[in-house]
């Protein structure tokens, strides 16, 4: 069984290290505590087709305004997962810039976006029109919540598919 | 000395030592280890052994390409049971070498930075969204008080307007003369707080609008003492007025604001005034009125009066507190956007004097058209409100007018052309009919008539639409009888 890199990418505290710790770990953590450099975990996947791979996770710290992410991490990637918080419009426009950039290092390897936080709903932000105005056809768009879990499997057991699609 | 240099090497790669606790690991291509220096469990590699399988750990931080990669740096990696560290790797033949250095202090160190940064950034962000929030709220509240504010008026103006109109057809009965006087000032007085909170509102929406005219002070003071005069009188306060003696006997001004400024200054001054009473002056240069308001009340202190014109305030101490604490906020914004300033001269327990001054050009030649009858003059007026129409017809016929009345644009336009009015009155707003498309319709055709708009408020945003320019005159409800039958002297009356 092979083993594939697949980077964290988003803004600061949009989830990245929570969609981990709940994939990896199945917990979650109310208090924020921003990550400095890398985390590095890994996870088993089992695929639709009976097959497994395994998920070596890089969570790379996110990017904010003073501090841009650190590309030297994005090394060797198989695909990368796309965070964005669904209570900060801003957080996804962040996502699809920061698409281009990766993709101009890592050229066309499989990615997903995840709009994060869906718990909160009475401060989402991300209604159709917005995710529509940022232009994200072709896409593979998920839902989770790092808090109850919902969407976080779902999202990284299709990166996964498409890893092994692409091999 | 000999041998000093290396001494202090020595010390410092101890201390280093003793830092960064470097592991220093050397892998076959199967990642089983072959040799090692260092403490592994630090690194959560309890009990190292030759042919150890590091796969585990190692494979993930290890470059694909094994043929080009010659040396490979990682900084600050946080693995599963190890302290973060920076990881050096190179490549050996038939396998690799791996160093990893405990980062755990200066990890912490950018760690405190970071967290705070990151934690400030959302602290702003959230303080954003919520004064974008309020500011919403706070919109909508103002567009639902003007909203509201509108539709008080016209009421009011009825109640008025039928008061005024039951005081002269019983001149003589003196009881419901009294009566009828009491709710002519209960409504005025709401009226001019409506108007305060309407301003309000509106000059948060956007700037207030003006629509000045040829007007005589001594009209507008009248009214004011008519309104004011009983509340200064049942608490035993007097209340004069001085004119200077060069006022010129017309100004070009907007009546209903000047009016609705003085009401509130001067209401004030009665409202905070124990004894004593209440001086207003005015004096008139160079094309600027001049206008003082003074009173013998308990004065304001320097902290109240500093936010005296703010909205919704009411200086503490004053146990009447009464009203919306409106009057003088809406003041100033009226006032400047009259091409002034209101100012306080206040000192605690000797009375305040409120100031301002306003473009008011002098009007030259005579009243036009005052004097001149309209006895048999053919008016057709229009109004969606059934109570002011009757109002209206009511003035007019008590000038020898000839009365038509419509509440719909079809029905204005089909009267207009059977009847070939002198004057058309229009209000903008015709049900669901829009005034302004009727004055262009009947301005279209060979004109034989005067065309008006009465429109409902000074400060409607309807006003500040385009009107076509078919327009003889543009009024603003609330309208007196007096004024209403003067404006159309002006335009329609038979001189000499
Ligand atoms: N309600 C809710 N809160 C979440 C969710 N995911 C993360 N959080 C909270 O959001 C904050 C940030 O989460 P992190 O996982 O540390 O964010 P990050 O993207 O790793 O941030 P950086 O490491 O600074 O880039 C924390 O307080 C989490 O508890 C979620 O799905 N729902
Ligand atoms: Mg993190």
């Amino acid at each position: 069984m092979r083993a594939r890199k697949v980077c964290l990418i988003g803004d600061f505290a949009v989830g990245k290290t929570s969609l981990v710790s709940r994939f990896v770990h199945s917990t979650f953590g109310e208090q924020y505590l921003t990550t400095v450099g890398v985390k590095i975990d890994t996870k088993e996947v089992c695929l639709p087709s009976g097959d497994s791979v395994k998920l070596v996770l890089w969570d790379i710290a996110g990017k904010s305004e003073f501090a841009p992410i650190d590309t030297s991490y994005l090394r060797d990637a198989a695909g990368y997962l796309l965070v964005a918080d669904g209570t900060r419009v801003e957080t996804l426009h962040s996502a699809v810039e920061l698409q281009a950039s990766v993709e101009r290092q890592l050229g066309r390897v499989p990615f997903g976006l995840v709009l994060n936080k869906a718990d909160l709903e009475d401060r989402w932000a991300l209604d159709r029109n917005r995710l529509a105005a940022v232009d994200l056809r072709g896409w593979r768009v998920g839902r989770t919540s790092a808090l109850n879990g919902n969407g976080v499997e779902t999202a990284f057991a299709q990166l996964g598919a498409q890893l092994m699609h692409e091999t | 000395m000999s041998g000093g240099l290396q001494s202090l090497r020595q010390h410092i790669n101890r201390i280093l030592t003793r830092q960064t606790r470097p592991l220093y690991l050397v892998v076959d291509d199967t990642l089983r280890l072959v040799e090692w220096r260092g403490d592994g469990s630090h690194y959560g590699l309890e009990s190292l052994q030759a042919g150890a399988p590091l796969d585990e750990r190692l494979a993930p931080i290890l470059p694909i390409d094994e043929q080009e990669t010659r040396a490979h740096a990682w900084r600050f990696v946080q693995l599963a049971g190890a302290p973060p560290c920076h990881v050096h790797v190179i490549r050996l033949d038939g396998g690799w070498g791996v160093a990893m250095l405990d980062a755990g202090a200066e990890h912490a160190a950018q760690l405190a930075q970071q967290q705070s940064t990151h934690e400030l950034l959302l602290l702003r962000r959230e303080r954003e969204a919520l004064i974008a929030e309020l500011e919403q709220a706070n919109r909508l509240k103002s567009r639902f008080i003007a909203g509201m504010s509108h539709e008080f008026r016209t009421p009011l103006t009825s109640i008025i307007g039928y008061s005024d109109q039951l005081r002269e057809i019983r001149p003589d009965d003196r009881e419901t003369q009294h009566h009828l006087n009491a709710v002519g000032r209960g409504a005025r007085y709401l009226l001019n707080l409506v108007e305060n909170l309407l301003d309000q509102a509106r000059s948060e929406i956007g700037p207030l609008q003006l629509h000045p005219g040829a007007c005589e002070l001594a009209e507008i003071s009248t009214e004011v003492e008519q309104l004011l005069r009983p509340v200064a009188g049942q608490r035993q306060l007097s209340l004069a007025w001085w004119f200077a003696s060069d006022i010129p006997a017309r100004l070009w001004l907007d009546a209903i604001r000047l009016k609705q400024v003085l009401i509130n200054l001067v209401g004030n001054a009665i409202k905070f005034t124990e004894q004593g009473g209440v001086n207003v002056e005015f004096d008139w240069q160079d094309g600027r009125l001049q206008v003082a308001v003074a009173d013998t009340g308990p004065g304001i202190d320097e902290a109240d009066a500093a936010v005296i014109f703010e909205p919704f305030r009411q200086t503490a101490g004053h146990n009447q507190a009464k009203g919306a604490g409106l009057g003088l906020t809406i003041s100033q914004a009226l006032v400047q956007a009259m091409g002034g300033e209101v100012r306080l001269n206040t000192r605690k327990g000797e009375g305040s004097r409120f100031e301002f001054s306003i473009d008011a050009p002098a009007v030259r030649g005579g009243r036009g058209g005052e004097g001149g009858s309209l006895a048999d003059k053919k008016i057709v007026i229009a109004d969606d409100d059934p109570d002011l129409l009757e109002l209206f017809r009511l003035w007019l016929s008590s000038a020898g007018c000839r009365v038509e009345t419509a509440r719909d644009a079809a029905s204005t336009l089909e009267i207009a052309r059977r009847v070939r009015p002198d004057a058309v009155i229009l209000d903008l707003d015709l049900g669901g009919d829009d005034g302004a498309a009727v004055a262009a319709e009947l301005g279209a055709g060979e004109r034989h008539c005067k065309i008006v708009i009465l429109s409902a408020a000074p400060n409607d945003p309807a006003n500040e639409r385009q009107l076509p320019d078919v327009i003889d005159a543009r009024w603003t409800k609330p309208i007196s009888r007096t004024e209403l039958l003067r404006g159309l002297a002006a335009l329609i009356a038979d001189t000499g």
